[in-house]
């Protein structure tokens, strides 16, 4: 597979080599507190190209942050295999993870968060100072090396959060519902600062989230999830680059938005019981 | 959290400026309480400041004071060297800590005063048994917060770190002990609160030396000054301790305001 043929050349400067993901057959159960077992992934078969910006949607327990899990290496697959490039996924720098909340490590500032993920590595000091610093400047941080997490706004942990992903220049870059905590307005900036570091590195992302817009916004497919399982995968060719104030004007937006809203009213009606997209999805409704 | 920044937010000086008032307040009520009470009972603070300067100068008090600092501090440095590595050991190793909890929380429950006969029968009356009821009487909260702090290592994190690549111990260190600290230090104040009290515990049941000695001389004889000189001395060592605790936390607790 190639990438995405809307992006442009100057991608190929990117430092990391490129390396996709990909699941076959991919199913993860857990046992719950009376023994029972409880299936959060199903037969996923999935190819993610590499330098793919793929968005992962679906409502609250349909298994998206245990696909995340799995193809970050933090949990093994109970059947089926997953490759990261050619070989099965090890937690480690190669491959970012961003999580909801940030994670942050509240003892520690924010160039001590951020150096974390490269203390492992037998790195000098001064190297790992000089990567550190180089990775705050990139996500508009330079002069809050010295700050504690306790001291910064949500928007500002989010970045703390995204460079210590990016640190080890990953190929392989996974976000768990990383703007969901955000206002609005933070939000959007995010979106627009992930995408022109996408174009920059170019990293395969796999990106979570509950709102429609996000995901037409940002990637380049769709994967729509339920149950455990991928119920539809929608391309998404609009040009790029993307920014998230003109994105929203092109009618293919409307109609892929339109589209996937379809396929969620499919799945209400399909399941009315279920936990449904949170409130921020109604936010997307109101707005659209 | 909320709470922590209000409490950061009040002017360091205002708080002292109020301790000095309350100060005032309680030195003006001790000395209408002398007044108004029969003078054998409560003696008045100038009293009690002479009696402090007699007992200075003839060096009964400073004696006895090394003598209890030695007891307390000693106690308690065992109690801090046998707890917090058991603490955390337990924490570290699951099954080790679920074995042996129960023996520590059974342990913690007796009251401590029980075992006296049995210390002075192994221990005999000397610095050794003092130390060993400071020790015992310090410890198991020592043990059960740093146990409990290990134990309490925020999963979120852990799972960060894992996702980093951090080797096991490499999360145990960077992120399962520091995330203990404000635990143990909840239970080194607990434990020094309660090392103090066994302090004169010891004092009092084993050779009578120290400021519980002077406490049971003074108490028995009614001799009411140089009694509260005793009293105030014990709030003095009390206050230092704790406050000497809670600047060590203030620094090692730094990044949360
Ligand atoms: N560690 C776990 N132990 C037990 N059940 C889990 C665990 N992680 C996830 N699950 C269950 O698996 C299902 C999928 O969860 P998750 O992947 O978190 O969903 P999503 O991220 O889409 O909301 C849910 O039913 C959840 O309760
Ligand atoms: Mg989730």
């Amino acid at each position: 597979m190639s990438h995405s043929p809307s992006v442009p050349d100057a991608i190929h400067r990117s430092t990391s080599r490129g390396r996709g993901i990909r699941f076959s057959g991919v199913s993860k159960a857990f046992t719950v507190g009376n023994g029972a077992r409880t299936s959060a992934v199903r037969e996923v078969d999935l190819e993610i190209a590499e330098r793919q910006f793929v968005a992962l949607i679906g409502p609250s327990g349909c298994g998206k942050s245990t696909l995340l899990r799995l193809a970050d290496g933090l949990l093994e697959p109970d059947t089926g295999r997953i490759e990261i490039g050619d070989a099965p996924p090890r937690p480690g720098p190669a491959i970012g993870m961003v999580f909801q909340n940030f994670r942050l490590i509240p003892w520690r500032s924010v160039a001590g968060n951020v150096g974390f993920a490269l203390e492992g590595q037998s790195l000098d000091r001064t190297e790992l100072n000089h990567r550190v610093q180089a990775q705050l400047e990139q996500v508009g941080l330079a002069g809050w090396a010295g700050h504690y997490p306790a001291q910064l706004s949500g928007g500002m942990r989010q970045r703390v959060a995204l460079a210590r992903a990016l640190i080890g220049r990953p190929s392989v870059l996974l976000m768990d519902e990383p703007f969901a905590s955000l206002d609005a307005q933070t939000r959007e900036l995010m979106q627009d600062d992930l995408l022109a570091l996408w174009e920059r590195q170019h990293p395969t992302v796999l990106f979570v989230t509950h709102s429609v817009d996000e995901a037409l916004l940002l990637a380049d497919r769709v994967i729509v999830m339920g149950g455990g399982a991928v119920l539809e995968d929608l391309r998404v060719d609009l040009p790029r680059p993307r920014r998230s104030t003109d994105a929203r004007r092109a009618t293919e937006y409307g109609r892929l938005r339109e589209h996937l809203w379809s396929r969620i009213r499919d799945l209400v009606l399909a399941d009315p019981t279920s936990a449904f997209f949170g409130r921020h999805v109604q936010a997307d409704r109101e707005r659209g | 959290m909320a709470r922590r920044s209000e409490h950061a937010s009040a002017s360091p000086w205002l708080i002292a400026a109020m301790r000095l008032g309350v100060l005032a307040l309680l030195m003006l009520l001790w000395a209408v309480a002398a007044d108004n009470v029969s003078r054998n009972i409560i003696p008045s603070p100038l009293e009690t400041f002479e009696a402090a300067r007699r007992l200075w100068a003839d060096g009964r008090l400073p004696t006895a004071l090394g003598a209890s600092l030695v007891t307390y501090l000693g106690g308690f440095a065992l109690a801090v060297a046998f707890a917090l590595p058991l603490g955390i050991v337990m924490g570290a190793f699951g099954l080790l800590g679920r074995t042996i909890e129960i023996y520590v929380y059974a342990l913690a429950a007796t009251p401590r005063v029980a075992f006296i006969p049995l210390i002075i029968l192994t221990l005999g009356l000397g610095i050794e048994a003092k130390l060993f009821v400071v020790f015992l009487g310090a410890v198991m909260p020592i043990i059960i917060n740093t146990y409990a702090g290990v134990r309490q290592a925020d999963p979120d994190l852990v799972e960060m770190a894992r996702s980093a690549g951090a080797s096991r111990s490499r999360i145990f260190r960077a992120i399962v002990l520091p995330g203990a600290v404000p635990y143990v230090l909840a239970g080194l104040r607990i434990g020094a609160t309660i090392g103090l009290i066994n302090t004169v515990v010891a004092e009092l049941y084993t050779a009578v030396t120290g400021l519980g000695g002077l406490l049971a001389l003074y108490g028995n004889t009614f001799r009411m000054a140089e009694y509260f000189v005793i009293v105030l001395t014990l709030a003095a060592i009390g206050v230092v301790v704790t406050e000497v605790l809670r600047l060590l936390e203030l620094r090692l607790t730094r990044w949360s305001n």
